[in-house]
């Protein structure tokens, strides 16, 4: 698995690495319509009850990957002054991409109707919760934990690749951008674009 | 086959130089302390390198999409080849 994301940084040429980062974010952001939720956040999903206009996801999307584009090249630059905005760009579209797989997990609000069978039985202070219900919550979010840590695997792995970064430097720079930035596209997807309540 | 040049002793891993050197034409033979050059005491992997930048007028682009590698992976090759230039050019200095 870690040669093979290496590969991706490592051997796709910029163009190549960009058409593919682009198809897949708009590819996302219409699956995220279509099964009704947002990216809110830059490693989250959030599923919505009301139907929002179609470019909200595309919003949201553009928003976090633009965002964590100009953090980790601010922090490339600290590393390293030769780093490319454009292969920051890439990794952190080509990295999402992989988050949008969440989505498929809502198709036919599959994954909604079981955490709401869920947060019923937990509302009417059920001590414990039927297998029935649990069980497939746990695999999703297992699912779902599986694709994030992928995710940040990838961007990882393309910040490095990106920067020329080596050592402790490297991931004590990369952690502290994920968590300055992390909570950012929250407060635009909130109260910019679409402001809403859960 | 070509002989490999070798660069460290292998009893003690230093850095090895030339202490003799011949013509092959008329075999005079000339004895000394001769440090190898630091492009020398590269590996050959990076020797190749070296040449396929003079050879692509140092055009990165170039020489990606000839390896087959991403631009940000050849520019960091160069900066390793360049930071171990430098360290071995230190070395031969002091």
């Amino acid at each position: 698995m870690n040669k093979w994301i290496y590969y991706i940084f490592e051997n796709w040429n910029e163009r190549k690495q960009f058409g593919i980062g682009g198809v897949a974010t708009i590819l996302g952001s219409t699956l995220a319509y279509m099964v009704n939720m947002r990216y809110v956040g830059l490693l989250n999903i959030n599923i919505l009850s009301p139907r929002l206009p179609f470019y909200t996801p595309l919003l949201d999307n553009i928003t976090n990957v633009l965002l964590l584009s100009i953090a980790l090249f601010l922090a490339g630059l600290f590393l390293n002054a030769k780093t490319r905005f454009l292969d920051i760009l890439n990794v952190a579209m080509l990295s999402r991409a992989v988050l949008y797989l969440g989505c498929l997990l809502n198709i036919n609000g599959f994954f909604v109707s079981y955490s709401e069978k869920v947060l019923e039985q937990v509302q009417q202070g059920a001590l414990e919760i039927d297998n029935q219900s649990m069980i497939p919550m746990l695999i999703l979010a297992l699912i779902s934990l599986v694709f994030l840590i992928v995710s940040l695997w990838m961007l990882f792995a393309g910040f490095k690749t990106a920067t020329n970064g080596k050592g402790t430097k490297l991931v004590v720079v990369f952690i502290a951008v994920l968590v300055v930035i992390s909570f950012v596209p929250q407060l635009f997807a909130r109260y910019i674009y679409y402001p809403f309540n859960y | 086959m070509k002989a490999k040049l070798p660069l460290y002793c292998p009893s003690c891993h230093s850095a090895l130089s030339a202490s003799q050197l011949s013509c092959e034409q008329c075999h005079t033979q000339v004895s000394g302390h001769f440090p190898l050059p630091a492009l020398l005491r590269l590996t050959e992997e990076e020797q190749h390198f070296v040449l396929q930048f003079l050879v692509n007028s140092g055009s990165l682009k170039e020489m990606a999409s000839q390896m087959g590698k991403s631009y940000p992976t050849v520019r960091n090759k160069l900066d390793d080849v360049i930071a171990k230039v430098k360290s071995l050019t230190v070395e031969t200095d002091e």
